[in-house]
């Protein structure tokens, strides 16, 4: 694949049009090689804008370029949760990773927890690819991407990010260094809570409601900040109404990044940039207006019985 | 008026029995015993009503109690694979429990047609008050359909106490009330008779109600009963009239959303589908404020077309919620090394 070809299905990603069978084969195989090579700890340099969830609102993902800069004018780094619940997730997915391969050290991807088999089978990701391509190959070599994506990233040495949060199984960063990522989201362990925890107002560890991860208190990301010499834990995974909240004494912050989440949440969505002293601005968004995405189709009701 | 007119009068529309002659010979359409099932059929008095009461596990005093509550129109049977799964999970500790409901079933009794919310909600507290008394064990609730809301809102309530889980099977307010203008129309489009108990088996299946054959056996012939027709014939008709309940419809659902999210308890919400959330749902469903597992394969009676996915899940979902032991998961889950 030659880097005129790459620009090439860059633009018509960039125009909300797939590319072909045999090119989403060959994008995943050069995406894989790129990540294979990076720890399950991604180094980033600031200047860095880091973004939440997308789940395939592949317009909002428009908005986000134009409001926070184009990639590679732009560092990002996005925190995971990429397809799945929008209707873009096949477009907005492989956008991200035409770009990852053609500017590899001017984005980073983390693993969320819908970047998963078994997640994307029912939350629409699957669907989507079977509706666009008649088979489920680009689905399969999306899932082989998957497991290959780093699970956390350190700014400058100072900022942690990860998709979930923190895990009680794990309380240096080295420990994150020795999981062995490359397999399918386990259902519990260190890999399992770095992508499912959330933190709360409690201290210690709690039971998570979403049956996967834990809760964690600020008692427990001031010492993992402590033991690691890092001031910040930025994460995603929890949609947020107004972008973005600061918890713990600002030593924990969560970016949301799709606008109106399902088209019907109401919510604004935030990216976070850092610059090269690592202060911080939080850039906010709104959805893109309707006829830019066109309407999503008005679904039947349910059969429902009482 | 004239025949063809009376036949063909809105409203007046009956579609004629299925032809079954060969039903009531199919040993694959045969009703299964609730004994099958349960350990017990037990009577329980709770102000005007004698509630039909299917458990097993009564004789156990600790571990938990699972309860059952139904949806309009179907009985405690529905439960039948699904509790069973979960009782011989450990049938030592275990207690599964599944009423009929306030005029469902084999439940008898004044009042019977008074299907509102507040109503059931004490029926269902009675119900565990006078089975367990003084109770000291840790109680599951899980619902289906209209029982859904029930449960949410003997949780919210704290009607019932003890309740260390909440888990409703699909139902959600936004697309309940939203599928309610249309149910009068689907309920009149379902046959009013049978002509035997294999055929509304047989009818429940074909018509997809009920995708587990056997499921449907054991819990169809509770829906139905024998009628005399004027020439003395015999025909099976429901034995719940759901057009009356339609006053309580929205009362059921109305706020259930805010209701399931505010509950003082660990909830889990099973769906056979994602896009059955209402907003309020989505919102809290993406601040990880419940458990959510879908089920894409099954139909509306999710406990009846896959009872075993049905059964791990919420078994799963009790046993995460104990109470958290990080010690304990640091031995299962070793810090990585």
């Amino acid at each position: 694949m030659g880097q005129s070809d790459l620009d090439r299905q860059i633009e018509q990603l960039r125009r909300c049009e797939i590319i072909s069978e045999a090119e989403v084969k060959e994008l995943c195989n050069k995406a894989r090689e790129i990540f294979i090579e990076e720890s399950n700890v991604q180094r980033v340099d600031a200047p860095v804008t880091i973004c939440g969830d997308i789940h395939g609102q592949f317009y909002d993902l428009q908005e986000l370029f134009t409001v926070g800069g184009d990639c590679p004018d732009t560092n990002y780094l996005f925190m995971g949760d990429f397809v799945d619940r929008g209707f873009y997730s096949v477009e907005t997915f492989l956008l991200l990773l035409a770009l990852k391969v053609r500017y590899p050290d001017r984005i980073s991807l983390l693993r969320g927890n819908h970047e998963s088999r078994q997640i994307t089978q029912v939350y629409g990701f699957y669907d989507e690819c079977m509706r666009k391509y008649g088979s489920a190959n680009v689905w399969r070599n999306c899932c082989e991407v998957f497991d290959y994506m780093s699970l956390v990233a350190i700014i400058d040495g100072r900022i942690l990010c990860v998709h979930g949060g923190l895990s009680p199984v794990v309380n240096t960063v080295d420990q994150i260094r020795m999981i062995d990522r490359k397999q399918e989201v386990p259902h519990e362990g260190a890999m399992c809570d770095l992508l499912w925890s959330d933190p709360e107002d409690i201290s210690g560890w709690g039971l998570s409601p979403r049956g996967a991860g834990y809760l964690f208190g600020g008692d427990v990301v001031d010492s993992f900040l402590r033991t690691n010499n890092l001031d910040l834990v930025a994460r995603a995974h929890q949609l947020v109404m107004e972008g973005y909240k600061h918890m713990f004494d600002a030593t924990c912050v969560t970016v949301w990044s799709a606008p109106n989440y399902c088209y019907r949440c109401g919510n604004v969505a935030a990216i976070l940039e850092f610059d090269e002293n690592l202060a911080s601005n939080f850039k906010i968004f709104e959805a893109a207006p309707q006829e830019a995405r066109g309407a999503p189709a008005k679904k039947p009701a349910p059969d429902y019985f009482l | 008026m004239d025949l063809r007119q009376s036949i063909f009068k809105p409203g007046n529309v009956q579609l004629p029995p299925l032809d079954d002659s060969t039903d009531s010979n199919s040993a694959h359409l045969k009703p299964l015993p609730w004994s099958n099932y349960f350990e017990d059929k037990q009577n329980v008095s709770v102000g005007d009503t004698h509630f039909n009461v299917y458990s097993s596990g009564m004789a156990n005093t600790s571990g938990p109690v699972f309860v059952f509550h139904h949806g309009a129109g179907h009985s405690g049977l529905t439960f039948g694979l699904v509790s069973q799964y979960i009782y011989n999970s450990d049938p030592s500790h275990i207690t599964v429990v599944a009423p009929d409901f306030r005029g469902h079933g084999d439940t008898i009794g004044e009042n019977q047609d008074n299907l509102s919310l507040d109503r059931l909600v004490d029926d269902l507290a009675g119900i565990v008050d006078a089975m367990f008394p003084d109770n000291k064990r840790h109680i599951v609730l899980v619902g289906h359909s209209m029982g859904g809301a029930v449960v949410a809102h003997a949780a919210a309530s704290k009607k019932i106490r003890r309740v260390l889980g909440l888990a409703l099977i699909d139902i959600v307010e936004g697309s309940a009330m939203d599928s309610l203008s249309a149910i009068p129309a689907f309920i009149n489009a379902r046959p009013q008779t049978f002509r035997s108990v294999e055929s509304a088996i047989r009818w429940h299946i074909d018509a997809e109600h009920i995708q587990n054959r056997e499921s449907a056996r054991l819990s169809v012939p509770s829906l139905i009963k024998p009628i005399s027709k004027e020439d003395d014939s015999k025909v099976w008709a429901w034995r719940t009239q759901l057009m009356p309940s339609q006053r309580f419809w929205r009362g059921w659902y109305s706020e259930l959303s805010r209701t399931f999210v505010s509950a003082p308890t660990a909830k889990l919400l099973v769906l056979a589908g994602t896009d059955r959330l209402d907003k309020e749902l989505l919102i809290a469903q993406m601040q990880g404020k419940f458990q959510l597992e879908l089920l894409p394969a099954a139909g509306h009676t999710i406990q009846e077309d896959l009872p075993q996915r049905v059964g791990d899940v919420v078994l799963s979902f009790w046993k995460r919620n104990q109470p958290l032991d990080i010690s304990a998961i640091r031995r299962v889950n070793p810090v990585p090394s």
